[in-house]
């Protein structure tokens, strides 16, 4: 089993909030602050879009350097690690993995970006001058056992919710209690054969 | 609000007509969810495919600038189908045969080619509202009020709701959702050309006596006419009719329509003083700077936009020479010959509303701390607060009627041509506040959405363009240019684009026509003609707007270092 966020596009009302706290909480803990959740528009449907935390995760397979592993039931991406050659984003099956860097846009006398493509390219085929990047995707928080996942507590609508596999497996354990002492009421006649 | 916002989460029915929630008041949007939870039927007429558009039972894709035809129409459908409650109309309106002899000629067939609705969709769209149990909200926001005909249009929605007898009951009626958090604060304290405080009336003999006496000036002293409105001072500017601007906590080179046109008049100015917290665009050009102190410097109200009143305490002491709003004022109306003098916040929330307007007497602070609230009418102390509005059918008018208004359908003023083919409609983005002044400064939403903005397009007018999702392009009028990164957005209508009016740099309101309408004064934000074109060399112009961007913030930041300099004691 394994641990991820469970997303529910009706409810959701495209406000980013998840995003935003992402951010934060990621840039406190001196990641990189770019939010690892994607706010996926269509003409019939919005929602944030993010890692599945995937049982045989494409990602970890292909890292050169081993900086994917599974913890825990779920993946994480060490940035310390990361050589930053996007191979984890390419094979990614829900485009929940992309790269960033820190600009170097206000330090060593350089004032603002300039930038050598347009924007609009995608992030996997462009780079910046003097900027090392690294894969960034969803890590449920793993930096703030306590606190996170950050974007659950932000959403105004509880439109996202933490698939915990411990909780679930609890939750199907009690499950299984409730219906089989259902069934005691079901089958009363038998119930005379027990002990009393 | 005739209705609290609570209350919408038990409406039978919410009609959504140019209200955009889940990007002006995502609070708001939570409730309309939950309403939908609970079984209420959601309509949604916009010309955008807007978030709650989603999750509507029939949404209705208006053409742009058709409200008049689409509202007559709706209310036509209402009589002639008859749902009308004819008991209200008897005992609660007036003016009703001669508002049918306009609403009559509006069908749904008949306006069909204006409104671009199907007819049968609108027909089912008023059955479902004028027949909900228990009751029908209409809602609308800056879809109505920032259109010429704004002000019919709001005629035409409460009529809709009086014949249909969504009114008057509890969770029922008009929700105008008021855009920011006090703006219906700003209205009942009487910042408005025409009231005191509390809605009363500056040409009003009793009630200037009233004032008069409370404030201990002579009643002649007060003016006895309706003042300019602040969407006319480039206008009065330039008619030689208004010297001297004193603005504050709004930066109208941002935000108000024609900003060229705006700031050249701004420079006619003898004398220009702007009262911020931050060094905006528009304080830049002013003679004098005024620096305020910000939410969480100070302590105050804000009213919600269903007139509940609610404290707000002052995290930190005020830092430098930034001193209060209303101590400012004070010290500039002593100066300036009238003495005046408050102790705090509540001093003035306690003479200046309570004293004055009867309808607030019950609102103490005491009843607002913590997580307290009172929601006006509440005329005493052990009154609960009025979430409902007009319980009964009785109306604020003298006689206690409701007078319905119908008006003709009239087409925007500049309608798209061969040059100038797409309209331009200015929207809100939930990321950013206003005049980006302060959200602008907030690292974490500047990451989720900076610069230059987006222009939204439809995907046919973009590949007619040459114009691909993300790149750069160039937007202009009559009025002006601008630079913008498209968002080929399929929620968007063909034929129009959309901007929001928070960047400085893509600046929409380089582009915006000001016309203003003739009763309220509020410019035609939601239609202006205008033509965007591709840019071919996408990196120049990735460059160049951050050197643009990064010129003006030094601009500003230089204008601001004055205040670094020790200040010289007398």
């Amino acid at each position: 089993m394994n641990n991820f966020i469970e997303i529910k596009p009706d409810v959701c009302i495209g406000c980013g909030t998840c995003r935003a706290a992402c951010s934060v909480g990621h840039e406190r803990a001196g990641l990189q602050a770019e939010p690892r959740l994607a706010m996926v528009r269509t003409g019939s449907l919005s929602a944030s879009v993010t890692c599945h935390h995937c049982e045989g995760a494409p990602c970890s397979l292909v890292c050169p350097v081993g900086a994917i592993t599974k913890e825990n039931g779920s993946v994480h991406i060490n940035e310390q690690t990361c050589v930053g050659c996007r191979l984890c984003a390419c094979v990614c099956p829900f485009g929940a993995i992309h790269p960033s860097g820190t600009s170097i846009a206000g330090v060593a006398g350089i004032k603002f970006d300039t930038p050598t493509f347009p924007k609009a390219t995608s992030s996997l085929l462009t780079w910046e001058i003097g900027v090392y990047t690294r894969a960034v995707k969803c890590d449920l928080c793993a930096y703030d056992p306590e606190g996170g996942p950050h974007c659950v507590a932000a959403c105004p609508t509880g439109a996202l919710s933490f698939h915990d596999a411990a909780r679930d497996a609890r939750v199907r354990t009690e499950k299984r209690v409730a219906a089989a002492e259902a069934n005691e009421v079901v089958m009363r006649d038998l119930s005379t054969i027990r002990r009393p | 609000m005739s209705c609290g916002v609570p209350g919408m989460e038990d409406a039978g029915c919410l009609f959504l007509f140019g209200y955009n929630p889940a990007d002006a008041h995502p609070i708001v949007a939570r409730r309309i969810l939950r309403a939908k939870e609970k079984g209420a039927k959601i309509i949604v007429a916009d010309p955008r495919v807007i978030e709650t558009a989603r999750i509507a039972d029939i949404y209705l894709p208006l053409k742009i600038g058709s409200n008049i035809a689409f509202l007559n129409a709706f209310a036509n459908v209402i009589v002639s189908e008859g749902m009308a409650d004819k008991k209200f109309i008897e005992e609660h309106t007036t003016g009703f045969d001669e508002w049918w002899e306009t609403i009559k000629n509006y069908t749904p067939e008949n306006t069909a080619e204006i409104t671009g609705i199907d007819p049968e969709q609108m027909r089912a769209a008023a059955r479902m509202y004028a027949t909900a149990e228990p009751s029908s909200i209409i809602c609308w926001g800056m879809g109505v009020c920032q259109h010429h005909q704004n002000v019919e249009a709001v005629h035409t929605c409460a009529a809709i709701a009086c014949i249909s007898g969504q009114i008057g009951k509890p969770n029922s009626g008009v929700a105008p959702v008021r855009g920011q958090n006090n703006v219906q604060g700003a209205c009942d304290m009487g910042a408005l050309p025409n009231y005191f405080p509390g809605y009363q009336s500056v040409t009003d003999p009793a009630i200037k006596q009233k004032f008069a006496d409370a404030w201990g000036v002579p009643v002649e002293k007060l003016s006895d006419h309706v003042g300019y409105k602040v969407s006319d001072v480039p206008t009065l500017i330039e008619q030689g009719k208004l010297h001297a601007f004193y603005n504050f906590g709004e930066d109208p080179v941002q935000t108000e329509p024609d900003a060229k046109h705006l700031t050249e008049q701004l420079a006619k100015l003898d004398l220009f003083i702007c009262q911020d917290i931050f060094m905006t665009q528009s304080a830049a050009l002013a003679d004098v700077v005024l620096p305020a102190t910000s939410w969480g410097e100070h302590e105050g109200t804000f009213t919600a936009c269903d007139r509940t009143f609610q404290y707000f305490s002052a995290a930190v002491p005020p830092k430098g020479e930034c001193r209060h709003d209303w101590e400012i004022i004070a010290d500039l109306s002593t100066r300036m010959g009238y003495p005046m003098h408050y102790e705090n916040a509540q001093d003035i929330w306690d003479t200046e509303l309570r004293a004055m307007w009867p309808k607030a007497a019950g609102a103490t602070y005491e009843r607002m701390q913590g997580t307290g609230y009172a929601q006006w009418p509440v005329p005493t102390e052990d009154h609960p607060g009025s979430p409902d509005l007009f319980l009964g059918g009785q109306f604020s008018t003298p006689d206690g009627k409701a007078r319905l208004k119908a008006h003709d359908f009239d087409t925007p003023t500049e309608m798209p041509d061969d040059e100038y083919p797409l309209v331009l409609c200015t929207v809100r983005e939930v990321g950013h506040y206003s005049c980006r002044s302060m959200t602008g400064n907030c690292r974490t939403l500047s990451l989720l959405a900076d610069e230059p903005g987006e222009i939204h397009i439809n995907p046919e007018d973009a590949a007619a363009r040459g114009i691909r999702d993300g790149e750069i392009v160039r937007a202009f009028s009559r009025r002006g240019e601008t630079m913008s990164r498209a968002c080929v957005d399929e929620r968007t209508d063909k034929g129009t684009v959309y901007m929001t009016y928070q960047w400085w740099v893509g600046k929409c309101n380089n582009l915006t026509l000001h016309v203003v309408d003739t009763k309220s004064h509020t410019p035609e934000d939601k239609y202006s003609a205008c033509q965007v074109e591709a840019v071919a060399d996408q990196v120049w112009a990735e460059r160049h707007l951050q050197e643009l961007y990064h010129e003006l913030k030094d601009r500003l930041a230089a204008e601001a270092s004055a205040q670094d300099a020790e200040p010289v004691m007398a």
